[in-house]
């Protein structure tokens, strides 16, 4: 169990679908590892103690940490997974990411999916606290293809790699997610 | 050691985040400046407020053209039946399943002008901005947090916003403006519409066209400013269409009934009587003030005219302070439309950055009002003309004419006029061309460029209409009011 002075209660040390981890070291004292990705600097609660630490030195740190991130990270496969992931989750401040389908050794169809997913995912600390992040494949080249598929019908997606805030009018479409600068702004302006 | 040579923060600080503020930063950024942009947008009387993209965006050109839609689609409907179409009786109109579209795509433009000043570089500040001295803004927050920034040179174009009357009692607390009307989250209901702007005409078509019982109150002349005998046609066709007109009526006070309602008395300037009548809303469109007032202009000298509160310009957008530039609706003199901003604010920045030396022109600026019956035109009015010319050097060619989809849909077309002022002697270059009818934004736009090349008669002449079209109408004019012969058009 671990305490957590911004959240003032006690959380599990079990890690969510969200986690991220850092690096992998030893545990020190097996018991409080949670911690909090603030930006760039990493608070660490070891024997209670609140500790900060800068990426580079958690390196060096002999702790085997599991992160909870301040987002939840969803993983969904189709329109009908994301359609339930999104009811699931009502009232949330939801991102969602929309790629093509990844083959079996994690290569997708969709070249530009493929461009934008490490500079979303490098902006992904960015991610206001107590959003959600939906990761969604939506299906194979040919599925795609089909203006009628629901993503476009439904959803009124127009391309591949999108990133949208759901509810409103906020989206990225194609090469906009390659500029890193408007993830940032899309993750932390209003 | 760059910082020796940045001596300001910024070389360029634009105060307002609308259509010519926005435009000028997006090209001062793309010609290599550092820029910033500060739009803040003070929450009108009733509460409404906006992001980024200013007056057109939020509270004028956008929503009220999607409106003027929506009603048009309505006429299109009854229309419809007479082309074949099986509609059932009878058709009415959801204002909240309106009102959400239309702010979900204002809500779309908004964050793509987000998108666009952050991929250009530009940077954005949610902040009011005023002046501190000719190289600083201050910037401040809803809660009164300042910030400071330094600039080469400053640009002001904060544009205008509605005037609320100052001698009416009850006119601000229940009144409404155009700031308002776009966000209502219900239909105004029975609403009465005080002024004869442009604003005004159009507001109370599209009411009148989505099933709200509207009532102009005009204090004189409606479209002061534009060529009368056009809006003439345009107010002889809305009272047609369903609008009731109250003219030469100012009202007096505004109190709200026990039931909600609100009493709106008046004098009726024709019959010395007192009336009144009470309504859901009232909608205030007489006139819009600039944003110059917070701006800390008097302070820095930048001179302002006493009349209007607009900031006097030179015709490369300076004022009377070197650094500091303002156009759009802030500058005097300057026509109060999106384009003409755009444009100037383009050609300001690439001044700024030296990359140019051509000025703004503002003449032959075409523009069409978007009333049921739309008024397009460019160009002088009649009266402007023979102002400037003499009665005896012009000649206007007229004509009445049927747009084609109204016969099938059994629909009056006594408003639809095209009017062709020109020169009477020489080559008759034309001086100002005036249409009313269906699309006449479309219509005009093609021939504000034949204006801008310096048009004759003849040429107009020489051209081949389209068929079957009304623009059409344009090119086969041929009675001149001078003759007093019949203007109508007869069918093909």
């Amino acid at each position: 169990m671990g305490w957590c002075p911004f959240k003032n209660l006690w959380l599990a040390r079990k890690c969510n679908q969200s986690c991220q981890c850092v690096c992998v070291c030893v545990c020190v004292c097996a018991e409080c590892v949670i911690i909090y990705r603030s930006y760039h600097r990493l608070l660490i609660i070891i024997d209670n103690d609140l500790v900060l630490f800068t990426p580079q030195a958690l390196c060096l740190l002999p702790i085997s940490v599991c992160i909870m991130s301040l987002y939840e990270e969803v993983k969904v496969h189709g329109y009908a997974e994301f359609c339930k992931a999104v009811s699931d989750r009502k009232g949330k401040d939801i991102f969602a990411y929309f790629s093509g389908d990844k083959d079996a050794d994690g290569n997708s169809w969709c070249p530009d999916c493929v461009k934008a997913e490490p500079t979303v995912r490098g902006e992904i600390s960015h991610l206001p606290e107590g959003s959600v992040f939906i990761y969604c494949q939506v299906g194979q080249r040919d599925y795609w293809k089909n203006p009628n598929n629901d993503f476009k019908k439904t959803l009124k997606l127009s391309g591949v790699p999108t990133l949208l805030r759901y509810g409103t009018p906020q989206k990225l479409v194609e090469e906009e997610c390659f500029k890193a600068n408007l993830v940032r702004m899309m993750f932390t302006e209003d | 050691m760059e910082w020796l040579h940045r001596k300001y923060d910024y070389d360029l600080v634009v105060i307002g985040g609308g259509s010519g503020g926005l435009a000028c930063s997006k090209e001062a950024a793309q010609l290599g400046q550092k820029v910033a942009v500060l739009d803040y947008v003070e929450p009108s009387a009733k509460g409404t407020k906006w992001g980024l993209g200013g007056t057109c965006v939020n509270v004028g050109c956008i929503p009220k053209k999607l409106m003027h839609q929506a009603a048009l689609l309505g006429t299109a409907v009854k229309d419809a039946r007479k082309y074949g179409w099986k509609i059932k009786d009878p058709v009415s109109h959801d204002w909240e399943t309106m009102a959400e579209a239309v702010q979900n795509h204002v809500r779309s433009l908004n964050w793509g002008h987000r998108v666009q000043l952050k991929d250009k570089k530009v940077k954005y500040l949610n902040l009011k901005g005023s002046l501190l001295d000719e190289h600083t803004v201050r910037g401040m927050t809803k809660s009164g947090k300042e910030s400071f920034l330094t600039a080469k040179n400053i640009v002001i174009a904060t544009g205008g916003r509605p005037k609320y009357p100052t001698d009416i009692p009850g006119a601000m607390e229940h009144g409404i403006t155009s700031d308002d009307i776009f966000w209502l989250k219900e239909a105004p209901g029975k609403t009465l519409v005080v002024g004869a702007s442009y604003v005004a005409l159009e507001c109370a078509g599209f009411l009148t066209g989505i099933g709200q019982d509207t009532k102009v109150m005009v204090r004189s002349i409606a479209l002061r400013g534009f060529d009368q005998q056009m809006a003439g046609l345009v107010t002889d066709h809305m009272q047609a269409y369903g609008t009731r007109f109250a003219w030469g009526c100012v009202p007096q006070r505004v109190d709200k009934l026990p039931s909600g309602a609100l009493q709106v008395t008046w004098a009726d300037t024709r019959t010395g009587k007192e009336e009144t009548d009470s309504f859901d809303s009232v909608l205030w469109a007489v006139g819009r003030a600039p944003e110059a007032k917070a701006l800390g202009l008097d302070k820095v000298g930048v001179e302002v005219n006493r009349e209007t509160g607009k900031i006097v310009v030179g015709a490369d957008e300076s004022t009377s302070v070197s650094n500091i530039y303002a156009f759009g609706d802030i500058g005097e003199g300057r026509p109060e439309l999106t384009p003409t901003a755009v444009k100037a604010g383009r050609l300001l920045a690439r001044r700024l950055a030296g990359q140019s030396t051509q000025l703004m022109d503002y003449d032959n600026v075409a523009t069409t009002v978007f009333t049921p019956l739309e008024y397009s035109c460019v160009g002088l009015s009649e009266e402007e003309a023979v102002g400037r010319h003499g009665q005896d050097a012009i000649e206007v060619y007229h004509a009445f004419y049927k747009p084609l989809e109204f016969t099938v849909a059994e629909r009056d077309a006594s408003q639809c006029y095209i009017k062709v002022v020109c020169e009477r002697g020489g080559e008759q270059r034309i001086l100002g061309l005036h249409y009313t009818g269906p699309n006449a934004g479309e219509v005009m736009q093609g021939f504000s460029l034949a204006l801008r090349c310096g048009a004759t008669l003849s040429h107009l002449k020489e051209t081949v209409g389209i068929h079957p079209t009304c623009a059409e109408e344009l090119t086969k004019v041929s009675i001149t009011k001078r003759s007093g012969l019949d203007a109508t058009v007869t069918g093909c």
